[in-house]
């Protein structure tokens, strides 16, 4: 009996040990880091598909919750926290994001999938995780900086966006891009309808000789520091219409171009393709916007590009000339582009660190300036500015 | 040192906003798959091979003892198959394959139809689209004019019917692109070509065509004796049994090729259906009542063998379907498909999980209350689990079903009847001693889920069975002069019977308890005693249902009754010198299979609910 009593009590020990045992993630962090971009369906509001493991739903559910979170600070192509350092000086914030996850989540879907592997729980969601607020917090605590900052420290550059191609659709495009870029801290100058060049610029353009592009030179009248063209095109496919949106941004005092992408909808079933163009710049908008802020913040750190006009007469012309270059050249360190000289009328393109915007580089030439006569501004526009001197007589092109 | 840090921390990602990049990342996978209505189109028409039924008869002579022979006839009965008959046939074959859970596609004289779940969409055809003419031909001529027609005159319409109708379908579908930046950002809601596509390529034509029909018929005469007058009669029945087999062809569209494909066959059985005229009557039957008989065993057959192509077109993961588990307490499940999935009352399902790449079952769950979802918010269907748990994530897979059983019982049926003991010829009690008991035997019989079949959640769980009865005797108990004996020979009973239960599962391991009652009729098959009785059985089982295709039951109960009968050579009327009252112990171990044929038991299906028609 009592062999038989000593029999049981092993094979039960033996059932109970050999069963395996679910391991609890004690950790903060995720115990995986599955997870991918889906969308972003607002401006600071992105959709994953993340994925969590656990010893039961729950559990997995909350692990795929902090994968969600991890994937928005640390994950995918374009992560929050880009460099070492700010992973760094994250850490602590990002343990607290990770004991709270849902205070970032918005929303839940159902469940995706459901697996078992190793004797534990996968499972995978789509969350909508309120990137905004995770900025914030980490803004806060000084880890990044936010864009508010970066707008009143730097300066953002001032945006018009401009329909090239595909008639209204394009239009379209044109009002859900300037949405896009007001969304993102941009400043963005519209053109009314009815707006014609400036006289100015267009005067400077016909100087300039070569053929203008009638975008940049209403970029230039409205004093953007960039503009965006826009063109819409639409292929149907068998079950539907795909839009593309290309949009290609120039800096506007240099023309140089700063950023240029496509932007696709998906193929799509719908009676008023407008749903398709704003689908397709929101998929431009992300990419492009991107660029922008890099390349823009690249310019500005070389110096911020400016278009320089001076008139004068054909007397003093190469006088004003020479000062007016030589103040230019001591504001900048790089080469100064002389677009257009002749006897009386002058354009530079010039690259001022530090200069927030043409009139202060008015002020600054103005101080520097040692040729004849005063400097006077005629305008100033963005990075546009036009200025006047002559030590006698009138100038020479008359601005009505 | 600002300048740096303000110059990283510029270059920093900043909210980006995108479509989504690939639809599908919207979905669930397989292991959450969930049913999406197909679109169907039948015809009102089914293929036959014959226009005629030629059934070869016996005829057969019973005396009033039932004792009788059947011999073949040299001819046969043509029994003609006519347009409206056909017609009829199409109709009930359509209505258990094309059901609530399918989008219906009609092809009217100008204008085409879809019936989704919520509504109705109709496209004008611009002109007349022949209707198709099933006819009567072989299998593989049927199937050449079918394709034709479905690639010629059909599918231009089609293909503009699916497009009409891809947005309300969409709007239909269990699962989209909620919370999208189309759905919620967007000024229109488009559809996604992923989803269109999914749609459009999910819409199918049934089309049936009736093998040669399996046939026999019987003439039977029976002699009656008048209780009233003593005088002999005679009455005619005629018998006709027939066996259908429906070949059930299924043609998938396909959207890009603009073209119908082959998808697949079924081969739909009845079964053996037999119907009587059963009139009693004391002339021939009419030929008219003939053809009644042979009419209603016909669309008995052609509901039969629509029953099992419905339970086989189950078994296609395409057509079955599936839910995952979206909030449970490990018992109970809550879904959104209901009667416009023609999910019946106890409609099973097996609960699957993934484990290690490979699906497995973790268990089964029925259908309890069934929603009535004609429309959104309806209230859910409560779908009970019965072995197992379940839990947030797994799935839900239909389980082929008919609700029908194979009944197997090994029993000893105690039936003890009382020997009145005479002390004189004048002076009777019944004695103790003098009872003996029908022993061991077995029964045969099926059970039919009442709540399944009938569709009705009042009887739920409620099993309906009929059965035959063999058991045997021992020997029995006599009196005579020099007291009681038992005889030594070994005495047959058949008897017969209904039988209902109701089951209550016990917790989730499959176990069940059901109060049941059956009420049988025996009588021996010995040429010198005759004994019969009728008893009925209170009773209570205990079973265990492994899977909905098998369950064993053990059984015990009480027989309580009274004697009809008690007769020995044909004319001794014993009956006084037996109790009245029968009564012993009832035990039997049973064994249910699964029948997916359902044969004459077609008659009791009830079709799913049309509630929200």
């Amino acid at each position: 009996m009592k062999k038989i009593l000593m029999f049981a009590v092993l094979v039960l020990c033996f059932a109970g040990c050999s069963a395996p045992k679910c391991e609890v993630n004690t950790q903060p962090t995720p115990a995986l880091y599955e997870a991918t971009f889906v969308e972003s369906s607002g401006t600071g509001e992105m959709m994953i598909k993340a994925t969590g493991i656990g010893c039961s739903v729950e559990e997995a559910l909350e692990e795929a919750k902090k994968t969600a979170v991890w994937f928005v600070l640390e994950g995918g192509d374009k992560p929050i926290l880009k460099t070492q350092a700010e992973k760094t000086r994250a850490y602590g914030l990002e343990m607290q994001m990770y004991a709270n996850p849902v205070k970032y989540i918005r929303w839940i879907s159902d469940i995706k999938s459901k697996k078992k592997e190793g004797g534990k729980t996968k499972v995978t969601y789509l969350f909508k995780i309120d990137t905004a607020m995770i900025q914030q917090e980490l803004a806060a605590a000084e880890i990044i900086t936010s864009t508010e900052d970066l707008g009143e420290s730097m300066g953002l550059p001032t945006v018009s966006v401009f329909a090239d191609k595909g008639g209204d659709f394009a239009k379209t495009a044109v009002s859900a891009l300037q949405e896009y870029f007001q969304d993102n801290s941009f400043e963005v100058y519209k053109a009314a309808q009815g707006d014609t060049v400036n006289k100015i610029v267009a005067k400077m353009a016909a100087l300039e000789g070569a053929e203008t592009d009638p975008m940049h030179d209403m970029a230039l009248s409205l004093g953007t520091d960039v503009y965006a063209k826009v063109n819409y095109s639409g292929v149907n496919g068998t079950a539907g219409t795909k839009a593309s949106v290309a949009v290609e941004v120039f800096e506007t005092a240099s023309g140089k171009m700063l950023a240029t992408t496509t932007g696709f909808s998906d193929e799509r079933r719908v009676s008023d393709a407008n749903a398709l163009v704003q689908e397709a710049v929101n998929d431009a908008g992300a990419k492009v916007v991107s660029q922008i802020r890099k390349e823009w913040m690249e310019m500005v750190k070389k110096g911020k590009p400016f278009k320089v006009a001076v008139l004068s007469n054909s007397a003093d012309g190469a006088a004003v000339d020479e000062a007016v270059y030589g103040a230019l050249k001591g504001l900048s360190s790089r080469p100064i582009k002389r677009q257009a000289g002749g006897k009386s009328t002058f354009t530079y393109i010039v690259y001022v660190k530090d200069m927030p915007n043409a009139y202060e580089l008015f002020q600054a030439v103005k101080k520097a300036y040692s040729g004849p006569g005063q400097l006077e501004k005629v305008s100033d526009a963005g990075s546009f500015l036009v200025i006047k001197a002559a030590g006698n007589g009138e100038i020479e092109l008359t601005i009505e | 040192m600002r300048k740096i840090l303000i110059f990283i921390l510029i270059l920093l990602p900043v909210l980006q906003i995108s479509a989504v990049e690939d639809t599908f990342l919207l979905k669930s996978d397989e292991t959450q798959k969930t049913y999406e209505r197909k679109a169907v189109m039948g015809f009102g028409d089914i293929g036959f091979m014959q226009d005629a039924v030629r059934v070869p008869m016996r005829y057969c002579e019973y005396n009033e003892k039932g004792e009788g022979r059947c011999i073949p006839w040299t001819f046969s009965v043509n029994y003609p198959l006519d347009t409206s008959e056909k017609l009829k046939a199409a109709k009930i074959f359509y209505q258990w394959t094309i059901t609530n859970r399918f989008d219906k596609i009609i092809l009217g004289n100008n204008v085409a139809f879809m019936r989704t779940k919520g509504g109705e969409v109709k496209i004008d055809l611009g002109g007349r689209i022949p209707a198709f003419r099933a006819g009567t031909s072989d299998r593989e001529t049927f199937r050449r004019r079918l394709e034709h027609y479905l690639n010629s005159d059909v599918r231009k319409v089609f293909g503009n019917l699916l497009d009409a109708s891809a947005e309300q379908r969409y709007s239909e579908l269990s699962e989209k692109e909620q919370e999208t930046f189309m759905v919620t950002k967007a000024k229109e809601l488009g559809l996604s070509a992923a989803f269109v596509k999914n749609l459009l390529n999910s819409s199918y034509v049934f089309a049936a065509h009736v093998a040669p029909i399996g046939s026999a018929g019987r003439v039977v005469r029976t002699r009656h004796k008048s209780v009233t007058t003593g005088l002999y009669y005679s009455s005619f029945d005629i018998e006709i049994e027939l066996s259908v087999d429906v070949v059930f062809m299924i043609y998938r569209y396909n959207y890009e090729t603009k073209r119908f494909e082959h998808y697949g066959d079924i081969v739909g059985h009845s079964g053996g259906i037999s119907g009587s005229t059963d009139t009693a009557l004391q002339i021939i039957p009419t030929p008219k009542q003939v053809m009644a008989v042979f009419n209603d065993t016909f669309r008995t057959a052609i509901k039969a063998a629509a029953l099992n192509a419905n339970y086989q077109l189950k078994q296609d993961d395409n057509f079955a379907i599936f839910m995952p588990v979206k909030s449970s307490d490990g018992k109970k499940i809550e879904s959104s498909f209901g009667v416009m999935e023609d999910i019946r009352v106890d409609h099973p399902f097996e609960i699957l999980e993934t484990v290690d790449g490979k699906t497995q079952r973790k268990g089964f769950a029925r259908a309890r209350e069934v929603s009535l979802n004609c429309k959104e918010g309806a209230v859910p269907t409560i779908i009970k689990v019965t072995n197992g748990d379940a839990e947030e994530g797994d799935q839900l897979r239909e389980y082929p079903w008919t609700g029908l059983y194979f009944n197997f019982g090994l029993e000893n049926s105690g039936v003890a009847i009382s020997v009145l003991q005479k002390n004189s010829e004048e002076q009777r009690q019944y004695g103790e001693v003098g009872s003996f008991l029908i022993g061991p035997g077995f029964h045969l019989g099926t059970t039919v889920d009442l709540g399944y079949v009938l569709n009705r959640s009042a009887l739920s769980e409620f099993y309906l069975s009929a059965f035959l009865d063999l058991n045997f005797t021992p020997g029995i108990a006599e009196w005579a002069p020099e007291g009681l004996y038992l005889t030594q020979s070994v005495y047959s009973w058949l008897g017969g019977g209904l039988g209902i239960s109701k089951r209550f599962y016990v917790g989730s391991a499959g176990f069940f308890i059901a109060p049941a009652i059956d009420a049988s009729y025996h009588g021996t098959l010995n040429d010198d005693w005759n004994f019969q009785h009728f008893i009925i059985t209170p009773q209570i089982q205990l079973g265990f249902s492994a899977t909905p295709s098998f369950d064993f039951i053990i059984k015990a109960g009480w027989n309580v009754g009274f004697l009809t009968k008690a007769e020995y050579e044909d004319s001794i009327d014993l009956i006084n010198d037996y109790s009245g009252f029968v009564h012993g112990l009832y035990a039997s171990l049973d064994f249910n299979f699964h029948l997916p044929i359902v044969s004459a038991m077609a008659r009791m299906y009830t079709p799913s609910s049309n509630v929200c028609r």
